[in-house]
Parts: C-alpha cells; sequence; structure tokens
C-alpha cells in the first residue's frame, strides 16, 4: 500500500513540475494571444500547418502611429511600476504585479519595436517558446533558495534560544 | 567555375534549371524544400535573433542568481532612496525613448532615405550615452554611500545585496556601452553608403534587446528595493 | 505569389574570391573547410596534452608509495582539473562539432559556405584563445587550478585557499568565459547555416543525420553555454572584487572564519549543471549522427528507422535540459526536486534505446564491411550501451548516494562521454579522410588502432566501475587509509594503468598514420565508400565552393541503400528522381 502511496506521489510531483514549467508557458502564450495573432498560430501549429504553411504570412502594412502608442504605454506602465514600489505592497503581491506588468512591456517591446509580431508564425515558433521553457527551467533553483532561507531561519532560533537560555540579551 | 560569384537573385529568386547532378525541379512552394529562407527573413536577422535568445538567458540566470540569493537570505537590505529611484527612471525614460528613435531609424531606413536613418541612429546612441553617464554617476555615488563603508566594516567583502547590484547592471551597462559603439560606427558608415536597410533593422533589434533586459533589471533590483521612510 | 518572390532582394550569398596568400587561405581563412581543419588540429593537440595528463596522474596511482609520491597532492590535482577540463572542452566540445561540423555540414546540405564565414572564423580564433589561456593556468604562479573540471566554490570562489586557486582557477575561468562565446558563435552560425543554407530539395527530413545532430548540439549549444557564461561571471565577481554568490557564512579557512555571507554553493551548482548536462550531450549527439552514417554506409542497407531516429535526437536533447539536477543528489538539493529529476534522468534512456535499437537494426541482415570506419562505430556502439548502463544506476537518486563521487562515476561517463566520443571521431576520421585529404588512410594500421585502443578502454573502465563498487573515491591521490586494506585495489590501479598506457600510446598509431597518410596515402577517388550524402558528389577534397560552381538539386532520402529495382546498390541524393523505382523507396 505504501509502495503505491508513493508512485502516486512521485507522479504527482512530476506532474506539478512539469506543470508549472508548461503552465507558465502557457500563460506566455495566452499572453501573446492577447497582444496579436499569436492564437491563430497556435491553432495552425496543432492542426500541423506549422512545416507546411498554407499561404505566405502577408506582411501586414503598419504605420509608424502604433509605434508612438506602444512607446506611450511603456512610459505609463513605467510610472505605474515606480508608484507601486512607493505603495508598501506586501512584498510578494508587488512582486507579482511588477513581474506581471514587466513581462506586457517585453511583449511589447518584442511585439512591435521587435517586430516579431509581424513575422512569420513559423520563426516565433522557432524563437519564442524555447527561450521561454529555458528560462522558466530556472525556476527549478527555488525550492533550493527556499530551504537555505529555512536553515538559516532554524539557526538563527537556535542561537537566539541559546542566547536566551544563558541569561543573555535579545539580540 | 571562371567566375567565383554566385549571383544572389539566381540563387534566391529565379530559381536556374538544374545543372549538373539531378535536373528534377525541386519541390517549389514548400518553403522548407530547401533553396529559400523558410522564415522569410533575412539570415542576420535569424542570426542577430539567436544571439539575442542566448544573452537573455544569461540575464535570466543572473536574475535568478540574484532572486536566489535574495530568497536565501533573512535580511535584505532595502536601500534605494528617492534621488536614485529618480535617475534610474529617469534612465528608464531615456532607453526607452531611444528604442523610439531606433524604430524610427529603422522606418527610415527601409525608406531608403540614408541620412535621416543616420541621424535617428545617432540619436539612439546619445540615448545610450545618457543612460550610461547618468548610471556611472548612480554608481559612483552609491559607492561612495553604500559601498565603501560596508566593504571597510566588513573585511573588503561586498555585501550580498551590492554583489548582486553590480553583477546584474554591470552587464547590462557593459551591453549599453557595447551597443553605443555598434550603434556610431553603424551611423557613420551607413551615412556613408556603407550597409543595407536591413543591418540597421539587426542593430536595432540588438538596442530593443538592451532596452527589453532593462525593463526586468530596473524592477527587479531598484524597485524592489526602495526605501520608504 | 511563389516563395521566391517573398525573399528580397538583399539575401545574397557571397562568395568570395578564393584568397591565393598563405595567410590568408590557411590561417585566417573565412572557409569553413578550413576552419573545420583549424578546429580538428586543435582538438589533435589538446587530446595529446590531455592524454599525457591523464598517464601522469596514472602513473601516480600505479606507482603510489608515500614516502616517494610521484606527484604531490596539489600537482595531481592540478594534472587531474586540467586533464577534465581540456578534454571536455577543447576535444570533446571541438572536434566533432567544430571540426566535422564545420567541415561537412554545408557540404552535406549542399551550401557554398557557412552562413557567416567571418563569424565562423572569429569563433575558432576565440576558442584558440581560450586553449591558450587555458594552458597558461599551468605556467602562472600557483600553477593550474585544482578544483576539477567542475570548479566547484567554495574552493574555487576564494583566491587564497591552496596553489593553483590563484591565477590558475582566475585563467580557468576566464577560459571558459571565452569558450562560451565562441561555443554561442559557432552555435548561432550551425543553427542559421542548416536553417537557411538549404540547396533546393533538401528538406529537413532529407538530411543526413550528422547534419540533424550538428543542428540539435547547435541549439543545445546556444541554450546551455548562456548560462555557464552568467555562473563563471559571477564566480570571478567572488574571487576578484569580494561578492559571495557561492560563499556561504561560517566558511573556515586557515583557521580564519571568511567574513562572506548569504550565498550558496548550490547555487553554482545548479548554473554549472544547467550547462554542464547538455554539454554532455554536445559532445555525444554529433557522434551518435556520425556513426548513424558510417553505419548506414557500410551495411549498405538504408539506417532503420531515419524519422525515429531524428525524434530520437530531438528528443535527447530537449529531455537533457530536464535532468541537470541528477549530478547533484548528493549536493544538498531540495529532495522533491531530486525525484523529479531522477524520474525525467530515466525517460533518457527511452530516445537512447531507440537510437540502440535501430543501429541494430541497420547492421541486422546488413552487407557489412568491417574497414576501421566500421569498427570503430561499431566500437561506439559497444561503448554507449555499456556507458548507457551505468547511467541507469546513477540517474536513480537512492543508488547515487553510494555510487557518487566514486570510481563508479569516473568510469560510467568515461565511458559513454569521453570514450564514445573519441571513438566516433576516430571513425569520422577514418571515414571522411579521403574526402578532407583526397587520400586513404592505411586500414591495417587502422585495424591495429582500433584493436589496441579497444581493448585498452574496457580493461582500464571496467575494473574502475568494480573499483567504484568497492567504493574507491575519485580525485583522490593517496590511498593510506581504508581502502589499502582490500588487497585488489593496488593490484587494479596496476592493471587500469597498464591498459590506459596501451590505450593512450595506440592513439601514436593513429597520429603517426594521420601524418603520413595525409602525404603518403593512396589517393582517393569521389566517392571511395560508395556514399549517398552530398560531400561524396564533389572533388576529394572539395573545391574552394564546394560543388565547383554547380549548384547540387536533392531528390533522395540520405539513406537509399539497396534499392530493390535500382540499377546499382546505392543511389546518390542528387540523382534524378527516375533512379528509385517509384514503389520501391523503403523507408518513408
Amino acid at each position: 500500500m505504501g509502495m503505491v502511496w508513493f508512485v502516486v506521489l512521485l507522479a504527482v510531483l512530476a506532474g506539478v513540475w512539469l506543470g508549472l514549467i508548461f503552465g507558465a508557458a502557457a500563460g506566455w502564450c495566452a499572453l501573446c494571444a492577447a497582444l496579436g495573432r499569436a492564437n491563430k498560430d497556435i491553432v495552425a501549429f496543432l492542426r500541423g500547418e506549422f512545416l507546411n504553411p498554407k499561404a505566405p504570412a502577408a506582411h501586414k502594412e503598419h504605420g509608424m502611429s502604433e509605434n508612438y502608442v506602444v512607446w506611450g504605454a511603456l512610459l505609463a506602465m513605467t510610472l505605474v511600476e515606480v508608484g507601486l514600489a512607493y505603495m508598501r505592497l506586501n512584498l510578494l503581491v508587488m512582486l507579482v504585479t511588477l513581474m506581471g506588468l514587466s513581462l506586457i512591456k517585453a511583449a511589447l517591446i518584442v511585439g512591435f519595436f521587435m517586430h516579431m509580431k509581424f513575422e512569420k508564425k513559423s520563426f516565433v515558433l522557432t524563437i519564442v517558446p524555447a527561450t521561454v521553457i529555458t528560462i522558466l527551467l530556472l525556476d527549478v533553483v527555488f525550492p533550493d533558495g527556499l530551504r537555505a532561507y529555512h536553515f538559516r531561519e532554524e539557526r538563527m532560533q537556535d542561537e537566539v534560544k541559546s542566547v536566551t537560555e544563558a541569561g543573555g540579551e535579545h539580540p | 567555375m571562371s567566375e567565383a560569384t554566385i549571383q544572389p537573385t539566381e540563387h534566391a529568386a529565379a530559381p536556374a534549371p538544374a545543372a549538373g547532378h539531378g535536373h528534377a525541379p525541386a519541390p517549389t512552394g514548400d518553403v522548407w524544400g530547401g533553396g529559400v529562407r523558410p522564415y522569410g527573413a533575412h539570415s542576420k536577422k535569424f542570426g542577430m535573433w539567436l544571439f539575442i535568445v542566448s544573452d537573455s538567458i544569461t540575464f535570466a540566470a543572473l536574475l535568478f542568481a540574484y532572486s536566489f540569493v535574495r530568497m536565501a537570505n533573512l535580511e535584505w537590505p532595502t536601500p534605494f532612496h528617492a534621488a536614485s529611484i529618480l535617475k534610474s527612471t529617469t534612465m528608464t525614460f531615456v532607453l526607452l525613448s531611444s528604442s523610439l528613435t531606433m524604430v524610427l531609424a529603422v522606418d527610415r531606413a527601409n525608406k531608403k532615405q540614408r541620412d535621416k536613418a543616420s541621424f535617428w541612429i545617432m540619436m539612439t546612441a546619445l540615448g545610450g550615452l545618457a543612460f550610461v553617464v547618468l548610471h556611472s554617476w548612480e554608481w559612483i555615488e552609491l559607492i561612495h554611500e553604500w559601498v565603501q563603508p560596508a566593504k571597510a566594516a566588513n573585511g573588503g567583502v561586498l555585501p550580498m545585496m551590492w554583489g548582486t547590484f553590480f553583477a546584474a547592471t554591470g552587464m547590462h551597462m557593459l551591453h549599453v556601452t557595447a551597443g553605443v559603439f555598434y550603434l556610431v560606427g553603424l551611423a557613420l558608415q551607413y551615412k556613408g553608403g556603407k550597409f543595407k536597410p536591413i543591418d540597421v533593422e539587426v542593430a536595432g533589434l540588438y538596442w530593443h534587446f538592451v532596452d527589453l533586459v532593462w525593463m526586468f533589471v530596473f524592477p527587479l533590483i531598484y524597485l524592489m528595493s526602495t526605501k520608504i521612510e | 505569389m511563389s516563395v521566391a518572390h517573398e525573399v528580397d532582394e538583399e539575401h545574397e550569398v557571397h562568395v568570395h574570391q578564393e584568397p591565393t596568400q598563405f595567410i590568408w587561405k590557411y590561417v585566417f581563412s573565412t572557409d569553413h573547410k578550413v576552419i573545420g581543419k583549424q578546429y580538428y588540429m586543435l582538438a589533435v593537440v589538446a587530446v595529446v596534452i590531455g592524454l599525457t595528463l591523464s598517464l601522469m596522474f596514472r602513473w601516480h596511482l600505479a606507482t603510489y608509495d608515500p614516502q616517494h609520491m610521484f606527484l604531490s597532492p596539489d600537482t595531481y590535482l592540478q594534472v587531474l582539473t586540467m586533464h577534465g577540463t581540456i578534454l571536455v572542452f577543447m576535444v570533446l566540445t571541438t572536434a566533432p562539432l567544430g571540426g566535422f561540423g564545420n567541415y561537412f555540414l554545408p557540404i552535406q546540405i549542399g551550401a557554398v559556405d557557412m552562413a557567416f564565414p567571418r563569424l565562423n572564423m572569429l569563433s575558432f580564433w576565440l576558442t584558440l584563445l581560450s586553449f591558450i589561456t587555458l594552458l597558461a593556468a599551468f605556467f602562472v604562479p600557483g600553477g593550474a587550478p585544482v578544483s576539477g573540471w567542475t570548479g566547484y566554490p567554495p574552493l574555487s570562489a576564494i583566491n587564497s585557499t591552496t596553489e593553483g586557486m590563484g591565477w590558475g582557477q582566475t585563467l580557468w575561468v576566464g577560459s571558459i568565459a571565452i569558450f562560451c562565446l565562441a561555443s554561442l558563435v559557432g552555435a548561432i552560425n550551425f543553427i542559421v547555416t542548416t536553417l537557411d543554407l538549404r540547396a533546393r530539395g533538401m528538406t529537413l527530413l532529407r538530411m543526413p543525420l550528422p547534419c540533424w545532430a550538428w543542428f540539435v548540439t547547435a541549439v543545445l549549444a546556444l541554450l546551455s553555454f548562456a548560462v555557464l557564461f552568467a555562473g563563471g561571471l559571477l564566480l570571478i565577481l567572488d574571487r576578484h572584487l569580494g561578492t559571495s554568490f557561492y560563499i556561504p557564512a561560517g566558511v573556515i579557512f586557515g583557521a580564519k572564519e571568511l567574513n562572506h555571507k548569504g550565498g550558496s554553493p548550490l547555487l553554482y551548482q545548479h548554473l554549472f549543471w544547467f550547462f554542464g548536462h547538455p554539454e554532455v550531450y554536445i559532445a555525444i549527439l554529433p557522434g551518435m549522427g556520425i556513426v548513424s552514417h558510417i553505419l548506414a554506409t557500410f551495411s549498405r542497407k538504408p539506417i532503420f528507422g531515419y524519422k525515429a531516429m531524428v525524434y530520437a535526437i530531438i528528443a535527447i536533447g530537449g529531455i537533457g535540459f530536464f535532468v541537470w539536477g541528477h549530478h547533484m543528489f548528493q549536493s544538498g538539493m531540495s529532495p522533491y526536486v531530486a525525484v523529479a529529476f531522477s524520474l525525467l534522468t530515466m525517460t533518457i534512456g527511452v530516445p537512447s534505446a531507440i537510437k540502440t535499437f535501430n543501429w541494430l537494426g541497420t547492421l541486422w541482415m546488413g552487407n557489412i564491411t568491417c574497414n576501421s570506419a566500421m569498427l570503430f562505430a561499431l566500437g561506439f556502439v559497444s561503448l554507449f550501451v555499456s556507458g548507457g548502463i551505468s547511467g541507469i544506476f546513477l540517474g536513480q537518486n537512492a543508488v547515487d548516494i553510494y555510487f557518487h563521487d566514486t570510481y563508479f562515476v569516473v568510469a560510467h561517463f568515461h565511458l559513454i562521454m569521453g570514450v564514445a566520443a573519441m571513438f566516433s571521431i576516430a571513425a569520422g576520421t577514418y571515414f571522411w579522410f579521403p574526402k578532407m585529404y583526397g587520400r586513404f588512410m592505411n586500414e591495417s594500421l587502422g585495424k591495429v588502432h582500433f584493436w589496441l585502443t579497444f581493448v585498452g578502454v574496457y580493461s582500464v573502465f571496467i575494473p574502475m566501475h568494480l573499483m567504484g563498487l568497492w567504493g574507491h573515491p575519485r580525485r583522490y591521490s593517496g590511498m593510506e587509509n581504508a581502502f589499502l586494506s582490500n588487497p585488489f585495489i593496488p593490484a587494479m590501479h596496476n592493471m587500469v594503468t597498464a591498459a590506459a598506457f596501451v590505450a593512450v600510446l595506440a592513439q601514436l598509431i593513429f597520429i603517426c598514420n594521420f601524418f603520413y597518410s595525409m602525404f603518403k596515402g593512396p589517393v582517393a577517388p569521389e566517392n571511395p565508400w560508395n556514399c549517398t550524402s552530398l560531400e561524396w558528389i564533389t572533388t576529394s577534397p572539395p573545391k574552394f565552393d564546394n560543388f565547383g560552381g554547380v549548384e547540387p538539386v536533392v531528390n533522395h532520402d540520405p539513406y537509399e541503400y539497396s534499392v530493390p529495382g535500382a540499377s546499382k546498390d546505392y543511389i546518390m541524393q542528387t540523382d534524378p528522381p527516375e533512379a528509385a523505382p517509384a514503389h520501391a523507396v523503403g523507408h518513408d
């Protein structure tokens, strides 16, 4: 019986880990979809049209005006970020908000300034997923960071305890 | 072959009748079938994107290292006071605006306006230079204010927080500085008739990437460590 | 709208005039063939140095006597470190990828040169600079570093610990950083070349398997060296600018507690192995491609399951990114993460097994020619299996706790990464030498070389598995401890050393054969092996622009051997489509 639970645990752990990585990748794709046609591209990819695109991607004409809007949005979001930094938010909330805004800014820069929105979908699918997955893989360092934190916390509490027991002052 | 140059158009635009080995025309219409660039993008552009992929992973690794040690430490100083934040926000605006001028440069280059493109590249480089100057000023002040006293108190050991700060921003500043040289060199030669619009576009990709990295360095390093009086 | 119209006029293939001066033709050349040979020669120099170092420490271990040590413990570790670093970076990464890859990737896909010839040259010269920087570590005060090829902190992060940890270690890190840049430039070039410069008709699934292997390897290099670069940067900062990324509080050195606090060696291990594990595949994947090519050629059969081979290469490369933690089971890493890493490590066995069985399937009922190239390819398969099986043990975190840092690990990775990759290099050399130099290598000497090496390496590493099982730790220069109570250990050391001498000296036969044949070997025709891929349609050696101005057009899959109904037993990729009866093409 114990064996069964162990196997279940292993499967769940591996599933959670992979889910985290691919879930985050999916989140990124969703973000792209909100900003452009990536949604259609993904559907096309799933249909297997990646290697044989039906029609060559037509270069959509786009003027400079878009770029000014993007620039304004980037400046505005930067101001919001700076404002947030002074709002005494919980560290985690602030981290999530800032990173969320930064991801949107990054998507805008990549999509418009770097022209990714107007590239062929095969090009986007060559460049973006590999980068995102590789970067997200580095998340695996964090459990160890947390462990170090907890070890250090325990050690500090032990020290505090031993100092108090010896009748010393609280450091 | 007497002439050692294959005409580009012959290779890409007008498939010549197959010579020598094999005489059936290759399957046409299939962009992955060889003989054409599958992405319809210039190889230089593809190469620069690949460089950006790799470099963004380097920066990501640095920022993950920063997050790791920050997570692992019980106390983390949050020393950036208002003056610092003001400076770094200005730097961010300068960098973002230089990205816009770079977009203008690429646009003008594609319209075959060499002088205007060259002018906007120079403006971009100027923005980069302003960033480097502001950042160096910031560095010098921070070193006087925090780092030297901390190192003196610590036997020459830099406190963790400053290590991460200088590693991440230093690497970024190195990229900006390299970019300024790149852009100035490109602008001067582009005006003189050398290079093609694609070279401006490739330089633009690099510059936007440097901007992009700062969009993560700035909140993670500065804004997560503001000093709230 | 036809595809051709989309390509705007600026897409051009620069074919430079062939330079005539010696220095531009052979030294600062942008020709991928010359650069490939330069990489190969660099690897030859590096392998001679690296193997000499290994003989030094093997001699030390065989003649170990606490009173009269051949190498002092510090020197032993220095020699060990440099052996590992030189072989991993300067041989296993340069020869199969930089050497053969540069030479044959453009030719096999029908291109005139790499996509960025000047960057290609830069990549080689950076590699050379990195190699010189690494060798310079021997000659600075204190000598070479002692921290092993992995350079673990805190030892490597503090610049005054022991001999060699001053400038030696700094040069080591610098060398690795330069090597990262060189690999990055090279990887970009390989990827762009493979995707953009294929000849007409050369679809992705018509590329010979070495091309696939080089391509996937380049992707691995692109994504993994970046992380090592960041790791190395932080290591330099720790060593010279007083930061503490990798140094935790409470490190006591020389009876004095260091002021550093806040860092963690685990961080370095993560960053290093994030690169380090893909690096293993960077070393072995090109070998797999080369060996597949050779096995199909000399069995006169299509490679068994071409598509499965391609997908297996991609899968090995992809999963290779998810398993780096199996190097860290004993490091104090979070055990939950370790379990996930262990499971993922096991899954690598699946594509590896696909490859192995497909090699066997290719050989099955084939018309096999056992020349030197084929022998080395077969040796590669053998070593890959032997080394891979011990990998199954080491990939499980519970078992690894016993084997970690023993000779078992040493034997495992030497068989699968070191020697197997070396065998693929040798196989590739015997196979492609006629194309590279227009002459054959001596077959008899090749066979002697093979058997001495094959028997030699197994005699070195099988006993080392046993010693590891008995608990012999790696990287120990002396054994005046409990391990000597096992009477077999010194005898084993003697045997391993003797075998190592045989295996290394056998390489001298190879090197003599190589340089002798370069000038005096029998002249080779265009296609001596009746092989189907594009490098064999051109002259031996190929002209400056590879195909003499002819643009090859590809009509066939890469391994059409013994096609029923065809007029000869092989169909060149460039043969007209009618060469194969339509119903008879076997493996699609």
